[in-house]
């Protein structure tokens, strides 16, 4: 858990009951303004409730959110949307809807008018690369592209406000090419070096280890460790944690040291 | 969208000046200023006025509420939905309208309390239509296209039933009603329906207007659309409750008339583009100019006698609903 | 000299004598028929669908089906009159058309034979034609004097049963309250079908269980008497069926208590007692 500064966003013993089973157990964290804070572990370990809770769309059988102090219960949509922005996993892709007014959606929830909301989104198309596609029909767009205008859509939601927001990514990087995740994580980086805080749920180790200051491991619906990256990113840990080998290649010229994981013996 | 709002008056004039009775220019302007309550001089004299503004008018302002009542609450279902094949009538909400105006009519009560019975029976029937739909959908998400045109079918053929064992048992004279008022029409409208349809027509676009914004947030999602800030359970219920009430009043008055809540947010769509601030308006304007030229036909075509005027709308909507079946993205938003 | 005329108009009605209608626009067979019996046949300009069939008004302009009449059509053939039967509609229709000024009567009169002279009696009095109404009022008494001879004299009542197609191919049976009914009582005969109300689709059973002595049909219906026995599932056992007892009748002189239904069931009244 973060200690300093206090936390935008703050998870307290949440517990999701769903079919008899415990899809959260006691899970407690924090995300700090300033901070990417990655949340990884296996499949089915709860990653998604997690963030379905944290940005209000479930409410918890046991434990409580807060949103920069206050009950999140207790915010109504919109201003919830002002100062928390979600990116979900899958996202509909509609058609009839231009890139430019699918990112201008994210003002909706702000109260400023029309032409405040098309700047912010013109400012999120450049800042995503996305300037060339924003008159493209949503519908035309490859999976890639799409996921980067959802981010920039989430971006615009808390872009530019009195306060830092947060901001949930569920997988945004999942359809990216290399090139692209870099870069739509470098930005996530970049929004929390200006203050905001950052929660990404993630499978690729590497960039994990690369962008995130802090790390959540969960399995099982538990939250097994929670610490800063460099010390939580070790190949025992993750083994233990996802049940395959985990190993660190180091490449001691270039400085550089990637995890790999390897089939388990059971296979 | 200016030629929009140009078309619908120019339609409406021209329907207002055809018809069965053929009128020449001096006898519509006379007729024009003659006024509504202009008493017959020459009983052997054609009585221009009295067709004019006692039948000729209500009916294309009852074609012109209708039709934009039924695009509406079709554009604004569309938006909901997240699918562009939603028309009333195809989704089974019609069908639930004419099931409560019939049972309206069974009873005899059609003229209680003062006439304002008759569409809060058919705006129950269309709500409570809406309601099994979603049953059958679970919660609009799930399933997409097949699931919601199926999920349409079985309420369609639900109602349908329920439709025919009450016209089976209706008496003679309840089913005299009964008989136009299925076949669709815009026939015998008076000021005072006209006056009716009018309050609901306002209630309804007031609601879905302060939507628009919301309808364009659906098109994310339905999550996604309450991350952006709507009051989602809020919101998809005014959505329902309105477009229910339009379908109900629209159905209560001038019968089961489909299509025009398919094709008209569709072609708006195409001209002015996704946004619900001009789907919605757009919709009403182009709705309303549909119905008045369909019924302008429908009174023309085989007169002195008339064509039900959904005949006409489904031979025009029925091979564009066809035509939109082909389209690949009129399956893309099917989450 | 308009205005003259204007007045002299107006106060016609006061002094009881009516200027005879030189156009007149009516719905429902029995009613057309009526007004052609009173030879004013020649002054009806416009008719319903139904009346079509009346060889006298044939092909002449088509307001619609009787009961969801247009009120621009109908004004749009510039009756001076507008006669309808009481199946007539909507009725916001009617009102329509009464409220441009047109005068609208509606035919009413009881669903039976004895009806029939109380609307022959109100076309009549309408046209201005009373004496040709008396006289066509006292035929269609004498028919039905001589209707009620032939019944009496054959006390035996068969039972017979009258199919009706019913919108597309589906023939149905005729039950209690419906024209149907009280014609075939007025013939003499007892209805199978008593045990319902209103038209209802007979299964091959409930045939058996009824078993008509004769069957009734409309003869617009183009198969033969063999091949409308052998196509109704359940006829062909019944005593009807065996016996090829298939009476055909014009069914709108039939069902439709005009100045000719005493006549059909003169007809059918007569096949029962000679079979």
């Amino acid at each position: 858990m973060s200690t300093n500064p206090p936390a935008l966003l703050e998870a307290e013993s949440l517990t999701l009951v769903r079919d008899g089973r415990r899809i959260l157990d006691g899970v407690s964290l924090g995300v700090a303004p300033g901070r990417v804070l990655a949340v990884i572990g296996p499949n089915g370990a709860g990653k998604s409730s997690l963030l379905a809770v944290l940005s209000g769309w479930w409410s918890p059988d046991e434990g409580r959110v807060l949103l920069d102090g206050w009950n999140l219960g207790d915010f109504d949509a919109a201003g919830r949307a002002r100062r928390c922005a979600v990116m979900r996993q899958e996202n509909v892709r509609p058609s009839g809807l231009a890139v430019l007014e699918a990112v201008e959606l994210g003002g909706l929830a702000r109260a400023a008018g029309a032409e405040e909301a098309r700047d912010i989104a013109w400012e999120m198309l450049r800042r995503m690369d996305l300037e060339a596609l924003a008159a493209r029909d949503c519908s035309r767009l490859s999976g890639g592209e799409w996921q980067r205008v959802v981010f920039a859509r989430a971006v615009a939601q808390i872009w530019n406000q009195s306060r830092p927001g947060v901001v949930l990514l569920d997988e945004p990087v999942s359809s990216l090419d290399p090139a692209h995740q870099h870069s739509l994580l470098a930005e996530a980086r970049r929004l929390a070096r200006d203050g905001h805080a950052v929660l990404a749920v993630l499978h690729d180790l590497n960039l994990t280890a690369q962008y995130a200051d802090e790390v959540a491991l969960m399995s099982e619906g538990r939250l097994r460790a929670c610490g800063p990256a460099a010390d939580l990113m070790q190949p025992d840990v993750l083994s233990e944690i996802y049940g395959c080998p985990v190993a660190a290649l180091v490449d001691p010229k270039r400085g550089l040291r990637s995890l790999v994981s390897l089939p388990s013996a059971k296979v | 969208m200016v030629w929009l709002a140009v078309l619908l008056p120019a339609a409406m004039l021209l329907a207002a000046a055809t018809g069965a009775v053929v009128f020449n220019a001096s006898d519509l302007w006379s007729a024009l200023t003659a006024g509504p309550g202009a008493v017959v001089t020459d009983p052997t004299a054609t009585n221009f006025a009295a067709i004019l503004w006692g039948i000729r008018l209500p009916r294309v302002i009852l074609a012109a509420l209708v039709g934009a009542a039924l695009a509406l609450a079709g554009a604004a279902v569309q938006g909901l939905f997240r699918n562009p094949l939603a028309d009333p009538g195809l989704i089974g909400v019609s069908a639930g309208a004419a099931v409560g105006a019939v049972v309206c009519f069974l009873f005899g009560w059609q003229g209680l309390w003062g006439g304002w019975l008759l569409p809060l029976m058919a705006f129950v029937g269309s709500l409570l239509s809406v309601l099994l739909l979603r049953a059958f959908n679970t919660g609009f998400e799930a399933g997409g296209t097949a699931k919601l045109i199926l999920a349409g079918v079985a309420l369609n053929a639900l109602l349908g039933s329920v439709l025919g064992f009450v016209l089976y048992s209706a008496s003679d004279s309840a089913l005299r009603s009964m008989t136009f008022w299925t076949l669709g029409g815009c026939g015998g409208a008076n000021w005072l329906q006209n006056g009716f349809l009018a309050v609901f027509f306002v209630a309804g676009a007031v609601v879905l207007g302060r939507h628009a914004r919301a309808l364009d947030a659906l098109q994310l999602g339905e999550v996604q659309a309450a991350d952006l800030g709507v009051s989602i359970h809020r919101v998809r219920g005014e959505i329902i409750v309105a477009s229910a009430l339009l379908v109900g009043a629209a159905t209560a008055f001038a019968g089961v008339i489909g299509f025009i809540g398919l094709v008209a947010p569709h072609m708006v769509r195409l001209l002015l583009g996704g946004l619900h601030r001009w789907i919605l308006p757009g919709s009403v304007l182009l709705g309303a100019t549909l119905l008045v030229l369909a019924d302008l036909g429908a009174r023309t075509l085989v007169a002195p006698a008339e064509l039900a005027v959904g005949i006409l709308t489904a031979a025009a909507g029925a091979p564009f609903f066809l035509w939109l079946l082909r389209r690949p993205s009129s399956w893309s938003a099917t989450r | 000299m308009r205005l003259l005329a204007a007045l002299l108009f107006a106060t016609l009605p006061l002094t009881g004598v009516r200027a005879e209608p030189q156009r007149i626009v009516t719905a429902g067979a029995a009613v057309t028929e009526i007004v052609c019996a009173l030879g004013a046949g020649d002054r009806i300009v416009a008719v319903d669908t139904s009346s079509q069939r009346v060889p006298e008004v044939r092909g002449k302009p088509d307001i619609g089906y009787v009961r969801t009449l247009g009120a621009e059509g109908v004004l749009s053939q510039k009756p001076d009159l507008v006669l309808v039967s009481d199946e007539a509609g909507p009725p916001p229709v009617l009102e329509q058309i009464r409220a441009a000024g047109t005068p609208l009567v509606v035919v009413a009169g009881e669903k039976s034979l004895e009806g029939v002279a109380a609307r022959i009696q109100t076309v009549a009095q309408t046209l201005g034609r009373e004496e040709e109404g008396a006289s066509l009022v006292t035929r269609a008494n004498s028919e039905l004097a001589a209707l009620q001879k032939v019944v009496l004299s054959h006390p035996e009542k068969p039972t017979v049963i009258f199919l009706h197609a019913r919108g597309g191919n589906n023939l149905m049976a005729a039950g209690t309250n419906t024209a149907a009914h009280t014609m075939i009582e007025a013939c003499g005969a007892r209805n199978a079908c008593a045990g319902f109300e209103g038209y209802k689709p007979l299964s091959a059973e409930a045939f058996a269980a009824l078993a008509p002595e004769g069957v009734i049909v409309s003869e617009s219906i183009v198969a033969t008497d063999a091949e409308l026995i052998s196509s109704v599932p359940g006829l062909a056992a019944t005593p009807a069926g065996r016996n090829g007892r298939v009476i055909r009748v014009d069914d709108a002189a039939f069902l439709g208590f005009g100045p000719r239904s005493a006549s059909a069931a003169l007809q059918v009244a007569a096949r029962f007692s000679n079979p």
